[in-house]
């Protein structure tokens, strides 16, 4: 039998003496998609930093594809090692690099085939062809988050972690987003894992359906 | 009183802060500029032998420029964003020999090296003047989005270091601009280098050579195309300015260090070789020449060392502290000067911004030698007399000359106070000086306190107006370069250290200070 995706285990998370996680688990399967609500400050984003490997966890395991990532407070798998994608609420993009640039960069320090090549043909499917010069400064809010999963996309991760990537979006930009989202899921076959604290972007993703309460999953 | 000294308007306080501007810096530059309006004259300036030394200076700045951003730009890297043992010991030495004076660093290179000519010079100064591409890479790391780190960490440590090096190239650059300012408007340490070696002259030196001779008209106006070269240079830089601006796009958490695990003892490593260089190196050599004797001495080192201190200490005591007055009067003009200034150039758009920046920075591209020249046309009156020779003059020049650094830093810091702030006070019908200190200036209070701070030490450390202008002759930096050049090695050393810890001293304190407190905007 074929280990799962992620596999967490009796994971841990304390700043200072205010628990975030106890012992929680969660396991997700190649192309499965889950959603984990909860209400803010609840510790939705800390697991996703810890499961990407840019924060410790204090105790527990996590590994991904049958490979030990964590054990206890040791990161085994660093960041760039975990085929994992993050899109954050902030979208994180590189102010100096140029739309185009932010897709052949991924690609070429990934060792993935013709950056240039599929890199714009990524951008071109997310409706980006028209803007490859510009910088993300000069992208409206909805072409700088079609050029944050252009750079998922780019990267052909198995799990991408979507922090509250909707939020303080209108109604039809929200679908938009789903729409891009189902474009690079389609594409890439990757599993994700959405956190939100909005039960609607929940439902519109499908999939397993998870709520954080005092540092534990349960299924809604 | 206070009701009509806090008027809602700010328009009374602008008005009084281009007023202390006019006195303390645009009028000892009119003699500088009057050739302006003579282009036969400006012709005239430029023949063969002043454009060589010109182009000469232009050379020699510009390989300082290229020194210093080689130095600092890594360092800032990597004592403020990777994680290795005494990474944040790097992080507080690092402005730390910009406050060296660039005489005492040629000293102790020379000293230990022997070298001289322009490539010493260019050296000295690109050591000097490191600190500013460190400082202002490290401001624009500190304000990289943490997302966007965490973005570029999930592709590779290569990657994020990369990324490191594009959001602070351009500021390390603007540090560089300003390095080549300096560097070319600076001839003490040019002058001291063409006096323990081959004889070499610059542009500034050739403006300075007009006070043997007294001309000090032609003095003042032989530095105009030194003031337009900095002009040049100073467009350049606010072109560099903007497209950071576009940069920028932290909101709210900003990146964290990166572990380079097995990397950190290179990181570390390589962060001391640059300290060493920096500040030890030098700090080194002079401590060692205070008790540096002749070989049929029978005194030991520690003797010779503390009979130079004890020296230093009640020889130089009265040219000290009349430095620290005048540096001390000019601080704290700033401090009310600069936020009035900042404020002025935030609220203020396009062209009327532009003139008001060039109209602040202006002292700053002046060599120094010229401003000296320019107070003595200007303010050697007989119903001057008494301000003419009283701290008051130096006091005002210091101010003057260094506002635009305070006034950058202010304008940086306030600009990152949301507007709204200041607009919520206004409706509540607060005053302007309300507005202005409580809620714009409130939150970034310590950038206020380093800004009078670094004016303080950057007068405490100014030598070439100081040299010219009776007021300011016995000042520290006067007695340090006559001794220098009379060959006291052990005094000049001593005294060297006594003005370097008093410029470390209030800026470990401020650090000090800092760390005590929550972070700031």
């Amino acid at each position: 039998m074929s280990s799962p995706l992620l596999n967490v285990q009796s994971l841990q998370k304390s700043f200072g003496a205010q628990k975030i996680l106890v012992d929680l688990n969660l396991q997700l399967e190649a192309g499965q998609r889950i959603s984990i609500q909860g209400p803010s400050g609840c510790g939705k984003s800390t697991l996703l930093r810890i499961l990407a490997g840019l924060e410790s966890p204090d105790d527990g395991t996590i590994s991904l594809s049958g490979k030990a990532a964590n054990h206890k407070q040791y990161i085994l798998l660093q960041p760039w090692q975990r085929s994992t994608q993050m899109v954050f609420q902030d979208l994180g993009l590189w102010p100096t690099r140029s739309v185009l640039q932010h897709v052949i960069d991924v690609r070429k320090a990934s060792n993935l085939t013709d950056p240039k090549g599929e890199g714009e043909k990524i951008l071109n499917q997310l409706g980006l062809g028209h803007l490859l010069k510009r910088r993300p400064g000069k992208l409206s809010g909805g072409e700088a988050r079609r050029l944050a999963f252009a750079r998922v996309m780019a990267l052909e991760p198995k799990l991408i972690l979507l922090d509250e990537a909707f939020s303080s979006l209108d109604p039809d930009n929200r679908e938009q987003g789903f729409e891009m989202l189902e474009q690079v899921l389609a594409s890439t076959g990757a599993a994700v894992i959405l956190v939100t604290h909005d039960p609607a972007e929940a439902e519109r993703l499908g999939g397993t359906a998870y709520r954080m309460m005092e540092g534990q999953l349960s299924c809604v | 009183m206070i009701t009509w000294l806090n008027t809602r308007s700010p328009r009374p306080w602008w008005a009084l802060a281009l007023l202390a501007s006019l006195i303390a810096a645009w009028i000892p530059l009119a003699p500088i500029l009057a050739p302006l309006v003579r282009i036969d004259r400006l012709a005239q300036m430029l023949d063969s032998r002043t454009a060589m030394l010109l182009w000469r200076s232009i050379w020699m700045s510009s390989g300082a420029g290229l020194v210093a951003i080689f130095l600092g730009w890594p360092y800032a890297i990597m004592a403020c964003r990777l994680r290795f043992p005494g990474a944040g010991l790097f992080k507080l030495l690092m402005p730390l020999p910009l406050l060296l004076p660039p005489l005492m660093v040629a000293q102790a290179w020379f000293g230990l090296t022997g070298m001289t000519g322009a490539w010493a010079s260019i050296f000295t100064f690109g050591v000097c003047y490191a600190p500013l591409p460190a400082l202002l890479a490290s401001r624009s790391l500190a304000y990289q989005s943490a997302a966007a780190h965490e973005s570029a960490l999930l592709i590779g440590p290569g990657f994020a270091i990369g990324e490191m090096l594009r959001i602070s190239f351009l500021p390390a650059m603007i540090g560089a601009c300003f390095a080549f300012l300096f560097a070319a408007s600076d001839f003490a340490v040019p002058d001291y280098f063409a006096t323990v070696g081959d004889l070499f002259h610059v542009y500034a030196a050739e403006i300075f050579g007009n006070s043997r001779n007294y001309d000090y008209a032609a003095g003042a106006t032989s530095s105009l195309p030194l003031v337009l070269l900095g002009f040049l240079v100073l467009l350049g830089t606010a072109n560099l300015q903007r497209r950071q601006m576009n940069f920028e796009t932290s909101h709210g958490r900003s990146a964290t260090g990166l572990n380079l695990r097995t990397g950190q003892f290179f990181s570390s490593g390589l962060c001391l070789a640059l300290i060493v260089v920096l500040l030890l190196a030098p700090l080194g050599r002079i401590i060692y020449e205070t008790g540096m004797q002749g070989p049929l001495s029978e005194r030991s080192w520690s003797e010779v060392s503390s009979a130079a201190f004890h020296d230093a200490v009640t020889r130089g005591r009265d040219d000290v502290l009349r430095t620290l007055s005048y540096s001390g009067l000019a601080g704290l003009m700033c401090l009310v000067l600069a936020p009035l200034w900042a404020h002025m150039l935030l609220k203020s758009r396009s062209i009327r911004r532009f003139a008001l920046m060039i109209g602040v920075t202006l002292p700053l591209l002046v060599p120094s030698v010229a401003l000296g020249f320019g107070s003595i046309l200007m303010f050697n009156q007989p119903w001057l007399e008494n301000f003419y020779n009283s701290i008051w003059l130096p006091a005002l020049l210091v101010a003057g000359r260094f506002l635009p650094i305070a006034v950058w830093i202010m304008v940086e810091r306030m600009g990152r106070i949301p507007e709204a702030q200041e607009d919520a006070a206004a409706l509540a019908g607060c005053g302007y000086l309300t507005r202005l200190f409580r809620y714009r200036l409130g939150p970034v209070r310590s950038a206020w306190w380093l800004a009078a701070g670094l004016v303080v030490a950057f007068g405490v450390r100014e030598l070439d107006f100081a040299i010219l202008l009776p007021a300011a002759n016995q000042s520290a930096a006067v007695r340090y370069y006559n001794a220098l050049h009379f060959s006291r090695d052990n005094f000049v050393a001593a005294y060297g250290l006594v003005l370097a810890i008093l410029l470390f001293l209030p800026v470990m304190l401020f650090a000090w200070w800092r760390n005590l407190r929550p972070s700031q905007a």
